[in-house]
This record gives structure tokens, C-alpha cells and sequence, in this order.
């Protein structure tokens, strides 16, 4: 709950009466009434002091009302302070002009009339409440925003920290989960190469269930890196020669050497903003997937082919697969999502292509019919149509 | 013929690389050390290394970075402060191929940083290599 807030007035007058007499008058909550029966003990006050109002007799012994208030006047301090004047001399222009000079405000002549001096009193009340609520929200405010801004800097420094902390973590499972993980497909293969003819036909269905399954556990893991990679690492997007890329990918994966199937490149294919391994990943997954997903005894044939709009190409992988059926097409691009136990595979790759595709700015989808085979797609940005927040290097997701 | 010092915790890798050291035909012996102290101990000829005959000088060290009781790179730094053994040989020989480690490997004086394959036949084609350039080709200031 913010402070409760005190509006100060000083009430002026050699006339102890007089001031008694204004005091009960004035007295209200949240109103204090700093008393001076001189001008010296008005301005001892006002130093020590932030007054809304001042009601200043005129006629006192020393010091008179307008002495005082020009003395006011001439202090940064008090120089804002309004001035009410209470004066028992009749109407006097000259006076009154005085008054105005030294910057008064108004003049009540007495007799007071009670009503008005209460109906003024209060709304420079009323006004210097209003303002001190609003310097009080403004600090507030500030208050808040300081804080707000330590609490982000807060957080983010503890974003660094998991990422970091992430990062130590990718790299234990890389070298602690495999280590122990290649010592048993390498006792298994040992065990196949060197003790073969000591172990009949169930130990040998064990054994190569054994050491399939170690591989599996193997490509989990690296797909589950290269996917973590992909989420959190920063790159640049610079230009990629797409034909010049799949002509390798389909030439350095061994998968894709198979005499019966059949891989078609039907250029030309536009070049891309991306980044080359993110985006030999997205296409290698994608044509290992066309060729895999085929059913028994069907030759894979793959064609891939490129669409360029006004900013984009779109580079199609199109098979002769199983294709998906359509409940399935929501699933098929998350993470460790498989739709069918017979092929073998860990359930990332899509999910590694859609998230490549995103952090290079672009996207994947497909059309796809069951037994029709599928159209697998990834647009990316075309190259020639650079603008300059191309340039700048994706930052953390 | 002298040996080649190998430190190395994980039995299973010491495993692998005795079986690859043989397929390789490599005929040095292999000496193997279970932490970074060892290897010091072993250059030193301090306790259970202390025999010469027994312990001969090795033709070259291989470390593996991370173990127990000082790490390869710790034994690594302390070698190349040694008068006469300092210009040994010295090859890493890791699970982890971070830029980092390399980097800081070769600012020690690592004279080569090899990243352990993870199939035991990419093992024995490494160590025919190993064997081809320095058991073959290279040259040592001791006799090997």
C-alpha cells in the first residue's frame, strides 16, 4: 500500500487567535498546518518544509505579509508556493497591486467569509493531493520498471545458464551415454566376427537382436543431437547452391547408391538462403524417407524438382511410397513420431527437417495419399531477393 | 623394440585398442596406464615403473583426455616442462572431438589429436595408419 499522503499548508499571522481561529477552520485528514507568528519563523518553516498553500496575514509587526512573500519569491524553493493574503485594509488599489507584483495569488479581505476561505483552502487541497498522487504512481511506476528490468536480466541470465547448463548435457550424453553404448556393439561384432561357429542359432538371433538394438539406441541419440543442434545452435543465412547440394547428398549417401532405385534431379533448381548442413540434413532426410517408405517388392522412384514464386522456392522430394494416411497427417512431423513399426527408423527426421526448415525462415509440409506415394516439400527463401534482416544471424529460440 | 605408452580408464577402450594394436600388426608392446599420474609416473620411472628394462622409454605416448588422477592434458603439460623427456611424442587419443579441447591439446604441445572411431574396425584401420606414418615413416630421437 503506497504512504499515506500529507498536504501541508502554513498559516501566517502575529495573532495567535487568529491562527487558532484558521486552524480549526482548515483542519482536515491528510492536511497538516505549519504555524508561524513572523515572517523570520514562516520562512524558518518553509525551509524545512513543502508547503501547497500559504495563508499570509498582512499586517504583521517586522515583517509584513508581502515582505514575506517576496522573500518567497526569491527562493528557488518557495518561489511556487501559492499565496493567499488576508488583509484587514479596506479595498486599496495600491495595495492590491502590491500584492500581484510579488506574485500573490488572491486576497481575502477581512472579515473573512468563512465559506470562501474554505471552498479556496480546499481546492488547492484537492489539487496538491491530485499531484502528489501522481508523483507518487510516477515513482511507482519507476519503481516497477527498475524492477521489471532487474527481473529480466535475472531471467536471462538464467536462459544462459540452462542453455549452457543444455549444452554441457548434449555433450554427456554424446560421449558418456555412447561410450559404454560402442563397447557393446563392440563386443557384439567380436562375438559375431570371432565366436561365431561356438554359438547355435538362438544365441545368434540373440546376439544380432543385441546388436541391432545397440545401433538403434546409437542413431536415437545422434538424432536426438542433431535435432537439440538444431534447435538452439546460431548460424548465418547465406546463399546455397541447392542442385550443386543434392547432386552430392544423393552421390555421398550410400543409401542412395542402390542400383534399384531410382533418383531423379530435374533441374534447374534456384539457389536459397539457408544454411548447408541445416539444409543437407532437411534433404537427406527427406530423400532417405522417399526411398525407405516404399512397399515390399516396389522400386523407389524419386523425383525432385523445384517451384520458384515472387520470394520463395519450394523444392519438391516426390516418391512411389506407402504414402500417409490422412489421420496421420498432423503426427508426422513430431518429434519421435512413427507411423509404422515395420521401417526401420528413430522418429526424428521429419522433425529435424521441419525444424531446420523453420530456423532458415522457411517451412516443410507434403500432400500425400496412402498406396499414391507422397510429395514432400521445403521452401526456403530464394537467394536473389536479399533484404537486409536476411543477413543477420538467427539469435537462440 | 620399445613400447608405446597408452593411458587409458575405460578397460572396454583398452580393449579395443590392444585388439586393433594386433590386427594393425603392430609389434611394439603396448604399455598401458590407467591415469594421467601413471604416465608421469611411468616417464619418471618412479614406483612400480622404476625398472627400465622393465618400463623401457616409449616410442611415443597415447592420452586419453579425461581419467581420474590427473586428466591426459595434465599429463601432457607436465612432460613438456622435462628436460630430457619433454620432447616425446605425445598424441591424444579421446571420445570428444570439442574445438576446445583440440585447440587447448595443441597449445600444450599434443603432437596429434585423434578422435577414437566408434566401430572397432574404424579402430584397426586408425591404428594401421598410426602404425604406416609414425612406426614407419617417422623418425624418433630413440632408438624404436
Amino acid at each position: 500500500m503506497p504512504p499515506k499522503i500529507i498536504i501541508r499548508f502554513l498559516l501566517v499571522d502575529d495573532l495567535e487567535a487568529n491562527l487558532l481561529a484558521l486552524e480549526g477552520l482548515l483542519r482536515r485528514d491528510g492536511l497538516e498546518l505549519l504555524k508561524a507568528r513572523s515572517g523570520p519563523e514562516a520562512l524558518e518553516l518553509l525551509l524545512s518544509h513543502e508547503v501547497a498553500l500559504a495563508f499570509l496575514d498582512v499586517q504583521m509587526p517586522g515583517m509584513n505579509g508581502f515582505e514575506l512573500a517576496e522573500a518567497m519569491r526569491s527562493t528557488e524553493r518557495t518561489r511556487r508556493v501559492p499565496i493567499i493574503f488576508l488583509t484587514a485594509g479596506a479595498v486599496d488599489q495600491q495595495r492590491r497591486f502590491r500584492g500581484y507584483e510579488t506574485g500573490a495569488v488572491d486576497f481575502l479581505f477581512k472579515p473573512i467569509e468563512l465559506h470562501i476561505l474554505k471552498s479556496k483552502a480546499e481546492v488547492f487541497f484537492e489539487l496538491a493531493h491530485q499531484r502528489e498522487e501522481l508523483r507518487a504512481t510516477k515513482h511507482e511506476l519507476q519503481q516497477h520498471t527498475v524492477n521489471l528490468e532487474k527481473i529480466v536480466a535475472e531471467r536471462t541470465a538464467s536462459v544462459r545458464e540452462s542453455v549452457a547448463e543444455l549444452e554441457a548435457f548434449s555433450y554427456s550424453i554424446a560421449h558418456d551415454l555412447r561410450a559404454p553404448l560402442r563397447s557393446l556393439q563392440g563386443f557384439g561384432k567380436f562375438l559375431v566376427q570371432e565366436y561365431a561357429d561356438k554359438i547355435d542359432a538362438t544365441g545368434q538371433d540373440y546376439l544380432r537382436r543385441l546388436t541391432t538394438s545397440a545401433a538403434r539406441m546409437d542413431r536415437l541419440i545422434q538424432d536426438v543431437l542433431s535435432y537439440s543442434q538444431i534447435v538452439r545452435s546460431e548460424f548465418p543465412l547465406t546463399t546455397v547452391d541447392v542442385e550443386k547440394l543434392l547432386g552430392e547428398i544423393i552421390e555421398s549417401y550410400p543409401t542412395f547408391q542402390n542400383l534399384d532405385s531410382k533418383i531423379e534431379l530435374e533441374g534447374p533448381i534456384p539457389k536459397v538462403l539457408g544454411n548447408e548442413a541445416f539444409l543437407t540434413q532437411c534433404l537427406a532426410n527427406l530423400i532417405g524417407n522417399a526411398i525407405k517408405f516404399v512397399a515390399p517388392g516396389v522400386k523407389p522412384h524419386v523425383r525432385i524438382r523445384a517451384e520458384m514464386s515472387d520470394r520463395h522456392v519450394r523444392i519438391y522430394v516426390q516418391d512411389n511410397g506407402i504414402g500417409i494416411p490422412p489421420g496421420n497427417h498432423e503426427k508426422i512431423f513430431a518429434i519421435l513420431q512413427r507411423l509404422s513399426k515395420i521401417y526401420e527408423g528413430t522418429g526424428i527426421g521429419l522433425a529435424i527437417a521441419k525444424k531446420a526448415a523453420e530456423r532458415m525462415g522457411g517451412q516443410v509440409g507434403f500432400e500425400s495419399e496412402p498406396d499414391r506415394g507422397s510429395i514432400f516439400w521445403i521452401e526456403l527463401k530464394r537467394a536473389d531477393r536479399k533484404t537486409k534482416q536476411d543477413h543477420e544471424p538467427h539469435s537462440l529460440r | 623394440m620399445n613400447p608405446i605408452l597408452y593411458a587409458e580408464d575405460e578397460e572396454n577402450d583398452v580393449i579395443f585398442v590392444q585388439r586393433a594394436f594386433k590386427l594393425a600388426g603392430i609389434l611394439n608392446p603396448l604399455a598401458v596406464v590407467p591415469d594421467g599420474q601413471a604416465v608421469i609416473d611411468y616417464l619418471a620411472g618412479h614406483g612400480p615403473y622404476a625398472n627400465r628394462i622393465e618400463h623401457p622409454l616409449p616410442c611415443f605416448a597415447l592420452l586419453d583426455l579425461n581419467m581420474p588422477n590427473k586428466s591426459g592434458l595434465e599429463a601432457l603439460k607436465w612432460i613438456r616442462t622435462q628436460p630430457a623427456i619433454g620432447i616425446l611424442p605425445v598424441i591424444m587419443l579421446t571420445s570428444s572431438s570439442h574445438d576446445k579441447d583440440i585447440h587447448r591439446a595443441y597449445v600444450q604441445g599434443a603432437n596429434g589429436f585423434l578422435v577414437k572411431p566408434g566401430n572397432p574396425d574404424e579402430l584397426v584401420t586408425m591404428f594401421k595408419a598410426i602404425k604406416d606414418y609414425w612406426l614407419t615413416q617417422n623418425r624418433f630421437v630413440w632408438n624404436c
